[in-house]
């Protein structure tokens, strides 16, 4: 039996049946800690009401997910209605299979990966899930048979097709940085040091490049500022409008796995995975058990770090328009990233890819290009312009 | 191990059903559906070829393949769009003004 | 392959045939159920023929049969499934399994490929204009098939013509023999000397490095039809736009808006 749970494939098995089952836990209480969050941005206080400090919160949501009736309205076409929050839980579940969560752990003399798999192509793998992320939200609002939904979908498949060109074109610098699409292999270089003293992480290289993913993620997750599919000012709940008791919470759900997925992939690209600079259990060389509990709890801290400046961003911006939506991914984010795709291939022809001055100028030039054309452009940022039609705006300023 | 010739005739399977369906469906859509049932027939088939002979050509081809998939998709869902704005309807029978 | 190998795979084809015919949508004289009880007929029939084939059964074999099932089931719904959103859907299904069915041909790259180009992009696009183009009811011209007969009948003639030739792959040169694919890449295509005879299996799987190895193909002896597919991309692009564009007024042109009270009503841009 031992010998079957330190293989690879024991270690395999039981690292999915816990990540899974600690996922559901760290997701619900996402939830709370959202809740928190914003309550304390807004000067509130927040649950408070259910256990300490309104812990056990999420339990009594998840009971009144669970007993809540579950309303399957007449005119909806039931088998996707059902499928289509099935599919944004499962699909956001299962892009956590490619995640190094610890690196290795050398037992019985071989070493086993802190991975449910480590396949050559971890990376596209992580790509085509987020590219099917689109389905749950789509079908959910097309199923719903209702305007509001069907405009929810609408919207998060433009915005989805839109904003998956950058990111695709974000993680093929990486690729072409690192040279790999394995993800152990992508933190490996990471974990080397400048000058003895600043760990090459990829964020250092390519800040630009960083920002810019995490902005896609953002849009991917279907969060605000891009929450578009559910700007329940216009949309009621956008394509969740119809949806009641455990499948609405499914969605719910849904969204938190897919954050704290993208904020795991993020962490894995740009800031070393499991790797933290002078702690020597979070070093590729420590392969002890303690070794691989202290490099999850690494990551999981890189992942709460981005779960908490989502929630962060979330109540503090407001929402974008939907035409300043598309402007940013097709007229900004694009052709940054294109120029940013460009220069890294000219780097590389030379051999400057890893070379910290050559990256950073070269985002130094495309962000300094960006704002020039920005402060000459004569359309205003915003999007409007002379003759825009403005409806609702004579209410409200008057 | 196999003998991959299984994996040939799933390949050939899939690419016949792509071709009944274009033959005998009416929603132009769904007539497009089916040749990209053809192109997942005739990838598997490459594959497996270039397992066969231990190179890696039929991959190329086969992402090529999905480049061709790709135009293909982009030019039927464009005139898709068109047609259904002159007719308002996906039938491919509309559009047979010479049929008797 | 032996005669009674090849009337087992036509019976098999047949009953397939007749399965599709019973499955495709027209009107009232569907049956479904009927088409599947021939279709589950048909499926038996043909894991016995490619039983035959298998030397030695190793945990791919399963892996095999259970995604080419998959696939094959889920393509027939692709062109009898009356409604062209679970059409869409059913499409998405197949792409899956064929990746699969890829993966265990070791072509891993070409899966994800396949998978984030359909999956993640043509088949958004496609259920997009579907949903577009058409709400939840069925209209005649889905719930009718053209010849469906005729169609069924030249379909699997075809089908059956292709897969007894295909059945008949001897894999006599089976590892890489082929110099040319070593290009210039770091990673050796295994090679054992025997290739010349005709043994029936593969013997060793391809190398690891598969997307290197592909990238390597592609960036070499490819890469004129490389650029060319880029170019074909951009035709395509162009011409979807010049088709599917909406006609914008002229400049200046501005549509009356109604008057809504004070809701409307112009306002200086800030």
């Amino acid at each position: 039996m031992w010998e079957f749970l330190t293989s690879q494939m024991g270690v395999s098995i039981m690292l999915a049946a816990v990540v899974f089952g600690v996922m559901q836990g760290v997701v619900a209480y996402s939830i709370y800690f959202e809740r928190k969050i914003a309550a304390w941005i807004q000067d509130r206080c927040g649950p408070n009401r259910v256990g300490p400090f309104g812990l056990l919160q999420p339990i009594a949501d998840g009971v009144k997910f669970i007993f809540k009736e579950d309303v399957i309205p007449g005119h909806v076409d039931k088998v996707l209605f059902v499928l289509a929050p099935t599919m944004m839980f499962i699909i956001a579940f299962i892009g956590l299979a490619a995640i190094p969560w610890g690196g290795q752990w050398l037992v019985d003399g071989k070493l086993v990966n802190i991975q449910v798999s480590n396949p050559d192509i971890g990376l596209l793998y992580l790509l085509g899930v987020g590219g099917m992320g689109v389905y749950g939200v789509v079908l959910g609002g097309w199923a719903s048979n209702n305007k509001y939904s069907f405009y929810g979908a609408i919207r998060a498949t433009a915005q989805m097709l839109s904003y998956e060109i950058p990111m695709g074109l974000c993680i093929v610098i990486v690729v072409l940085t690192m040279g790999s699409l394995r993800l152990e292999e992508i933190i490996l270089p990471q974990t080397a040091y400048w000058s003895g003293a600043i760990p090459k992480w990829n964020i250092f290289l390519h800040p630009l490049v960083f920002l810019i993913l995490f902005i896609t993620m953002l849009a991917e997750a279907n969060r605000a500022p891009f929450d578009l599919a559910e700007a329940e000012q216009e949309l009621v709940g956008g394509f969740h409008t119809e949806y009641s008791a455990l499948k609405f919470g499914m969605f719910f759900l849904g969204e938190y796995a897919h954050m704290i997925t993208a904020s795991a992939f993020i962490s894995v690209m740009f800031l070393g995975g499991w790797h933290l600079p002078w702690l020597p259990w979070a070093q590729p060389e420590a392969t002890s058990f303690a070794a691989v509990i202290v490099k999850m709890l690494v990551l999981g801290g890189k992942i709460a770090g981005f779960l908490f400046l989502m929630m962060w961003i979330r109540w503090t911006l407001p929402r974008f328009r939907f035409d300043q939506l598309m402007r940013l991914a097709w007229l900004g984010l694009i052709p940054m990233t294109l120029g940013l795709f460009m220069i890294t291939v000219g780097l590389l022809y030379f051999g400057l890819h890893r070379s910290w001055a050559w990256t950073c100028g070269g985002d130094t030039v495309v962000l300094v290009l960006t704002l020039m054309y920005v402060a000459v452009s004569r359309r205003e940022v915003s999007g409007r312009t002379p003759g825009m039609n403005v409806i609702g705006v004579g209410t409200a300023a008057g | 191990m196999n003998s991959l010739a299984e994996y040939s005739v799933i390949s050939a399977i899939l690419f016949a059903l792509g071709l009944v369906g274009f033959l005998t469906r009416r929603n132009l859509i769904v007539i497009f559906l089916s040749t990209e049932l053809m192109f997942q027939g005739i990838v598997l088939n490459v594959v497996t070829y270039a397992r066969l002979h231990g190179n890696t050509d039929g991959q190329a081809f086969g992402l090529f393949m999905l480049v061709i998939a790709a135009v293909e998709a982009g030019l039927a869902l464009g005139m898709i769009v068109l047609l259904y704005r002159r007719r308002g309807t996906l039938d491919a029978e509309a559009w047979s003004f010479m049929h008797g | 392959m032996t005669p009674e190998t090849a009337y087992l795979l036509y019976f098999a084809f047949a009953l397939g045939g007749a399965g599709v015919y019973f499955m495709l949508p027209r009107g009232e004289a569907t049956k479904p159920a009927v088409g599947a009880l021939f279709g589950l007929g048909s499926l038996i029939a043909l894991s016995l023929v490619l039983s035959t084939r298998i030397i030695t059964p190793d945990h791919t074999t399963y892996y095999f049969y259970l995604f080419s099932t998959i696939a094959i089931a889920a393509a027939v719904r692709v062109i009898t499934h009356p409604k062209p959103v679970y059409s869409a859907l059913y499409f998405i299904l197949v792409v899956i399994s064929v990746s699969a069915l890829l993966v265990l041909l070791e072509a891993e790259f070409l899966a994800v490929a396949a998978i984030i180009v359909y999956a993640g992009a043509i088949m958004v696009t496609y259920l997009f204009v579907i949903m577009l183009a058409q709400q939840t009811s069925t209209p005649h011209y889905d719930s009718r098939s053209r010849e469906p007969l005729l169609a069924v009948m030249a379909g699997f003639v075809l089908m059956a013509a292709i897969a007894t030739r295909s059945a008949d792959i001897a894999p006599s040169r089976v590892v890489a023999s082929d110099a040319r694919s070593q290009v210039t890449s770091p990673v050796v295509l295994v090679s054992d000397g025997a290739t010349d005879e005709p043994t029936g299996t593969i013997n060793e799987p391809l190398t690891r490095g598969n997307t290197l190895l592909v990238g390597a193909s592609v960036m070499t002896r490819y890469v004129v039809v490389l650029e060319i597919s880029g170019v074909l991309l951009l035709v395509s692009m162009v011409g979807a736009i010049a088709m599917s564009r909406k006609r914008v007024p002229m400049e200046g042109y501005r549509p009356a808006a109604p008057p809504l009270g004070q809701i409307g009503k112009e306002v200086e841009p800030y």
